[in-house]
């Protein structure tokens, strides 16, 4: 159904339970990538080949545990009918991933490096745009949709299928989040981290479309953080839907200091931007509840099922 | 990481840009200077003249007073180590600032010729001009130029040819802001930057090399980037005074954490993003964080705080008892929030081989502890 909403978008393939994802690891031969495609397929993730980088000591090597390697995204694609990809690379390498993997005709894309320099990001986004792709990253655990797959290294101990639609910068803060969740017998629809990072491939904002058309979605989960103007453009998209599902939100980064990163290279506080009180003030002025801890949100979502 | 002026100034007279002469100066140091000139304090936030960072000296007796009255002082939250001694500038207080925009992936150019520390009341009375312009230099210099045609005629020729330069170092340097705020027009057209602020993308300083070296030569001056680039995570001291000293992973709960301790009246020793994916079976990050944690003379416990979503527990658990071992001198009382893959095995390894660690699976629970400990009351 949502699918129909915008069909163009790849984000749609997570909204739609009857979309294949078959999914590469690219750097599948790389000790993150083999460890990672294990744990994704053990959790149920079409995990249909890899590749390896032309010129690595691994580039010959024809499979690992089972899954095919290619020596391009273009010659997975070919041969698998990979739709998604996700890149376990070193930073400075990130931007020639997307790169191939757009090249290649891989429709969404998720990259969990931490570190990516914002000059790769701009590039990346533009060239991923300009494809009619969908980036989810940098520096991301991932996403999910519990009981169906999960790209990227999200825990299976904060995942159960439920009605809660669930984006975060942080990773931590957001398994931390879901597993109190999940232990109150919560569940998520879809879960996409769209990372740390300030500059990044989707954005809060543009999540917010895909959760306000899913019949699946009830409930939202922002999982926040200081810096930049993410939440800010959240709310005004949440004006702009009209949006009236129950939307809360947790933001950590309330005591940073200006000027000092904490962590995430988004998060940091120039002048009177990014501050939790402006976020806090946008989310609720858009009818959202914003609150100070995870318990306090937990409380509160429990009280309003 | 945002430049101090001093460095800010130093690198972008490397593109051509005019500074004032200035030096650097701290409580040892006593530079050979002319008067009158201008002691302004390195710290990496604005608004320095209004807090009282910037005094004037007129004679030698008067720049000791500013260095002794500012070096060692609280400004703006930030304790200030070194001054920059400055020859002063003058002409039409003039502004220009080129950023990148995250969510548009544009370069946005601001232009104005009211400049100086009014410099926001004046952008919201319309004399500040903005420009965005793709992420090319080609792009970022030609809008410049037109931007700067809608400025009063003293101020064009200047505010061009300081865009221009600006624009070059922003893509040489990778940087996601840099700002000149003064920027002194003479009546002769010629012009000087009264104020640099450059901020650098933490994540392209490796392939760096003029911030590379300035990491080297004055890593005292930027701790925590200094500290990123040798030990590969994130450490930040945020109260030496700190009660709590926290050893935990993952930058967005670790956060949340230092705000929850603070709301309950802790004051958190220090920030970290320790990333237990990235030990590979050494437990050197563990000893080191315990290191700098036990260096804060009033931390009264530490609060560890592990959410394993791929970790083994049972490995973790090994190398925490290992770190200990190695941190025996040590003797701050530990909690330990543990929860994710093979939380049992780990239970059993940590309280079979230290009884004096308190173990939490509850993320609150394990909180009430530490705030508990940390006013003096027993766990």
């Amino acid at each position: 159904m949502t699918t129909h909403i915008f069909p163009n978008d790849p984000l749609a393939l997570l909204f739609d339970p009857t979309a294949a994802l078959p999914t590469i690891v690219q750097g599948i031969t790389g000790r993150m990538g083999r460890k990672h495609a294990a744990l994704m397929r053990a959790y149920g993730t079409e995990i249909v080949g890899g590749t390896a980088p032309a010129g690595s000591k691994s580039a010959d090597l024809k499979e690992v545990d089972g899954a095919p390697v290619f020596r391009s995204c273009a010659e997975a694609v070919q041969a698998t009918g990979a739709v998604a990809s996700v890149a376990m690379v070193p930073p400075f390498e990130v931007l020639a991933a997307i790169r191939e993997a757009v090249e290649g005709g891989i429709k969404l894309i998720v990259t969990v490096t931490e570190g990516m320099p914002v000059a790769d990001a701009i590039r990346a986004r533009a060239l991923v745009q300009a494809a009619g792709a969908r980036w989810v990253g940098a520096s991301t655990p991932g996403v999910a949709v519990p009981g169906r797959t999960k790209l990227g290294f999200i825990p299976s101990v904060s995942l159960r299928p439920g009605s809660v639609g669930v984006i975060a910068k942080s990773g931590t803060l957001s398994y931390e989040t879901n597993h109190r969740l999940v232990d109150c017998g919560l569940g998520q629809s879809v879960w996409i981290g769209v990372g740390g990072d300030a500059c990044k491939g989707t954005r809060f904002a543009e999540v917010l479309p895909f959760f306000n058309a899913d019949p699946r979605t009830k409930q939202i989960v922002l999982v926040g953080e200081i810096g930049g103007s993410e939440e800010e453009e959240f709310a005004q998209a949440l004006i702009d839907t009209q949006c009236t599902k129950p939307t809360f939100a947790v933001i950590a980064g309330h005591g940073a200091r200006e000027g000092v990163v904490m962590g995430h290279a988004g998060a940091v506080v120039h002048g009177n931007t990014g501050t939790f009180d402006a976020k806090k003030r946008a989310l609720e002025g858009a009818g959202a509840r914003v609150f100070a801890s995870v318990d306090d949100l937990i409380k509160a979502m429990l009280a309003a099922h | 990481m945002m430049l101090l002026e001093h460095d800010a100034k130093v690198l972008l007279a490397q593109f051509g840009i005019a500074i004032p002469v200035g030096v650097l100066a701290n409580r040892s140091t006593r530079p050979i200077v002319s008067f009158p000139c201008f002691v302004k304090v390195q710290i990496p936030v604005g608004g320095r003249g209004k807090a009282g960072g910037i005094l004037k000296a007129n004679s030698a007796p008067e720049l000791e007073q500013a260095l002794h009255k500012l070096v060692g002082a609280t400004v703006r939250g930030h304790r200030v180590h070194e001054c920059r001694i400055e020859q002063p500038a003058s002409g039409q207080e003039c502004y220009v600032s080129l950023m990148l925009d995250p969510s548009s992936g544009k370069v946005i150019i601001l232009m104005s010729a009211e400049g100086g520390v009014e410099v926001e009341q004046h952008s919201a009375s319309g004399a500040m001009l903005q420009q965005q312009a793709n992420f090319e230099p080609q792009a970022v210099k030609l809008a410049a130029q037109e931007l700067a045609q809608q400025l009063p005629s003293f101020a064009q020729a200047a505010l061009t040819q300081a865009a221009h330069q600006l624009c070059d170092a922003l893509f040489k340097l990778e940087l996601t802001l840099t700002e000149i705020n003064p920027l002194f027009v003479q009546p002769d057209g010629s012009w000087i930057a009264g104020d640099a602020k450059l901020v650098a993308d933490d994540n392209a300083i490796e392939r760096q090399p003029l911030l590379l070296a300035l990491l080297k030569e004055r890593g005292h001056a930027y701790p925590e980037a200094s500290l990123k680039i040798v030990h590969g995570f994130d450490f930040v001291r945020l109260d030496e005074d700190g009660d709590v000293g926290m050893l935990t992973t993952g930058a967005g709960l670790s956060m949340q954490l230092v705000d929850e301790l603070t709301r309950r009246g802790c004051k958190p020793f220090n920030f970290v993003d320790i990333r237990t994916g990235q030990f590979r079976g050494e437990p050197t990050r563990l000893i080191q964080v315990l290191r700098w944690i036990g260096e804060g003379k009033n931390v009264k416990v530490i609060l560890m705080n592990f959410f394993a979503g791929v970790t083994d527990l049972a490995e973790l658990s090994r190398l925490i008892l290992i770190a200990l071992e190695q941190t025996q001198d040590i003797k701050i009382p530990i909690v330990i929030r543990l929860i994710g893959n093979g939380l049992e095995a780990a239970i059993q390894t940590l309280t079979s081989a230290n009884a004096s660690l308190v173990i939490e699976t509850d993320l609150e629970e394990a909180v009430d502890q530490v705030v508990a400990l940390a006013r003096g009351q027993a766990a």
